[in-house]
């Protein structure tokens, strides 16, 4: 079918060499960008950032060179890959096609970069690659979610760093009615000022809030990390280190769910 | 080291204008009474604090208290007669943990109560700690910094402290090339190798356009002032490292570990480099596995551990910074 559309051997070799160069160049700049950004920390996510962008440039220029031969094409040998592709895409491919649309709209809307902690359709975790068709996640309990890129046209997606490094973590404690909450609070701001995951700039200040339960009452920390990878060290040393300054000072904790949540 | 350049003569001669630089008109107008106190005299470690403060002690006819590690508020009460009060080394005065803010908010609730001049000598890094978690700088309306020194003055002065000048060499760029090859860890996944990485000389590079005219002391103090981030005490410790009676610029380097310091370690040293010298009992319990660490960072060079006591290297001062600023420690 191929021979017959004039693809020789030769052509069919050229084509497999650009594929094969391109892939080969894509995981070199690939490899070499993310070692570049893990020496800078403060232009990680934007060095990364530009891993997509050159796997686009990069296979694209493959199609381009691939595609070459093929727009000298016959109208018979036209017609029959434009049936073929037409029926692919409308059958088999449409999806992957949508991705590959999606992949083109993250790489000029940017709603989340590679290094991006985000929440996407349910899933929450750090952005590491985005391909053509897919984003992968890792989640905090080290599993890969490939994310179809697709989904960013039906699902809202909540970026919690929007490409920066820092990332605010909010920390709930909770303690009893009676506790003395203003030696509690001031525990838990110290926890969080002396962390050293801590980012405190007037950019990036910290807040300590008290909220009434019905027998209860949470402090909520809300402090910066300057590398979100350090969201849950952080998170745990804060957290760690009051509940031992409670026990300390009798600050009683009720029998309450204590969790972490992320916002910008 | 220092007999092979001559005898050494004791002390840095500097003046005050030198280290302050445009601070130099406010600290000045502090001493003179114009403007209320109280002050705080804020500079990198080992880069001359301590000379300002004495103009200060000198001007004031003033107490100087010198705080170390584990010295707190009571060690300043006792001593306050109602005179001026120059304090050294404020920065003694926290510790980075739960509850470690006491002696400080004590220290600042008294300095607002009481009718003395009082003039305060802060690490810039722990200055800026606690700028930023305790708005620190609200409680000192006259704030100067010591600045960094010209590469002229920085000259000047380390060579002042010797009888006899040593050679100044160049280096022999024929012999070095412009190109310099060093060693760099290339790693995959559990794999790694490693590589010989050419980089280009500054120091060859610059003699290549200056058609090889440059004073081989020029390039040698250019150097050191550009290591030391002009700071007068990291640069004469850095010079005091150079052994022989003939110096190249290529001599003037600083001592780096040659590891990747982990977290920990470079919070151990963040803390070290805010505090200058800091109780071992002190880092116990804010620094996880605080023995190892201490053993790396003592074998590194970076600290020194006598008597208890943690103390910052001199000489290390420029790594031990890149690397916490790096890791954006506050």
């Amino acid at each position: 079918m191929l021979v017959d559309l004039g693809l020789d051997r030769e052509t069919l070799l050229g084509i497999l060499g650009v594929l094969v160069a391109a892939y080969v160049v894509s995981r070199v700049v690939g490899y070499a960008l993310i070692a570049v950004a893990e020496r800078r920390p403060r232009r990680r996510i934007s060095i990364k950032m530009l891993v997509p962008i050159a796997r686009f440039v990069i296979y694209g220029t493959a199609v381009f060179l691939i595609l070459g031969p093929l727009l000298r094409l016959s109208t018979t040998q036209l017609l029959a890959v434009s049936g073929l592709l037409g029926a692919a895409l409308g059958f088999g491919l449409k999806d992957l096609f949508a991705g590959m649309i999606g992949g083109l709209v993250l790489i000029t809307e940017r709603p989340y970069q590679v290094g991006d902690k985000v929440t996407i359709d349910g899933d929450y975790g750090e952005v590491t690659d985005i391909g053509l068709r897919a984003t992968t996640l890792m989640t905090p309990d080290d599993s890969a979610v490939r994310v179809p890129n697709a989904t960013l046209f039906t699902a809202n997606v909540s970026n919690a760093n929007d490409g920066r490094p820092e990332m605010m973590v909010v920390v709930e404690l909770a303690v009893s009615a009676g506790a003395d909450v203003d030696q509690a609070s001031k525990i838990v701001e110290e926890a969080i000022v002396t962390s050293q995951y801590v980012y405190v700039d007037d950019d990036h200040p910290f807040a300590v809030l008290v909220e009434d339960e019905s027998y209860y009452r949470t402090i909520r920390g809300k402090a910066y990390v300057a590398d979100l990878r350090d969201e849950f060290p952080f998170a745990s040393d804060v957290t760690e280190r009051s509940m031992a300054a409670f026990a300390r000072e009798d600050i009683d904790v009720p029998e309450a769910p204590v969790h972490i949540s992320r916002r910008r | 080291m220092a007999g092979a350049l001559g005898k050494e003569r004791q002390g840095l001669d500097v003046d005050v204008s030198t280290l302050l630089g445009d601070d130099h008109e406010a600290f000045d107008t502090f001493l003179s009474g114009e403007v209320p106190g109280p002050m705080a005299v804020v500079g990198e470690p080992f880069s001359g604090r301590g000379s300002v403060l004495d103009r200060a002690v000198q001007e004031l006819d003033a107490t100087r208290i010198s705080l170390g590690p584990g010295d707190g508020f009571d060690h300043i009460r006792s001593r306050i007669d109602g005179g001026p009060v120059v304090i050294e080394n404020c920065q003694h005065l926290y510790d980075r943990r739960i509850g470690g803010f006491e002696e400080l908010s004590a220290f600042l609730d008294d300095m607002a109560s009481v009718d003395v001049r009082v003039v305060t000598g802060w690490n810039r890094y722990a200055w800026a700690y606690l700028t930023a978690v305790q708005d620190l700088d609200r409680e000192f309306p006259v704030v100067v910094e010591i600045q960094s020194v010209s590469t002229e003055r920085i000259a000047e002065l380390v060579l002042g402290r010797y009888d006899e000048m040593p050679a100044f060499v160049a280096d022999d760029s024929e012999q070095d090339g412009l190109v310099v090859t060093t060693r760099r860890d290339l790693g995959w996944r559990n794999w790694s190798v490693s590589v010989p990485v050419p980089v280009l000389d500054p120091v060859a590079v610059k003699d290549l356009f200056s058609d090889g005219n440059l004073d081989p002391k020029d390039v040698t103090f250019g150097r050191l002032a550009a290591v030391s981030n002009g700071n007068l005490g990291v640069a004469t410790a850095i010079w005091q490292t150079r052994h022989g009676s003939e110096v190249r610029p290529s001599d003037i380097a600083v001592p780096a570990s040659d590891r990747d310091l982990d977290r920990e370690e470079a919070f151990c040293l963040r803390i070290v480099l805010a505090k200058e010298r800091v109780d071992r009992e002190q880092l116990t319990g804010i620094v996880d596995g605080l023995d190892r660490v201490l053993g790396r960072l003592v074998r590194d060079g970076l600290v020194t551990l006598e008597d208890g006591i943690v103390e910052l290297e001199p000489v290390a001062v420029p790594a031990v910074t890149a690397t916490t600023e790096r890791e954006r420690i506050l």
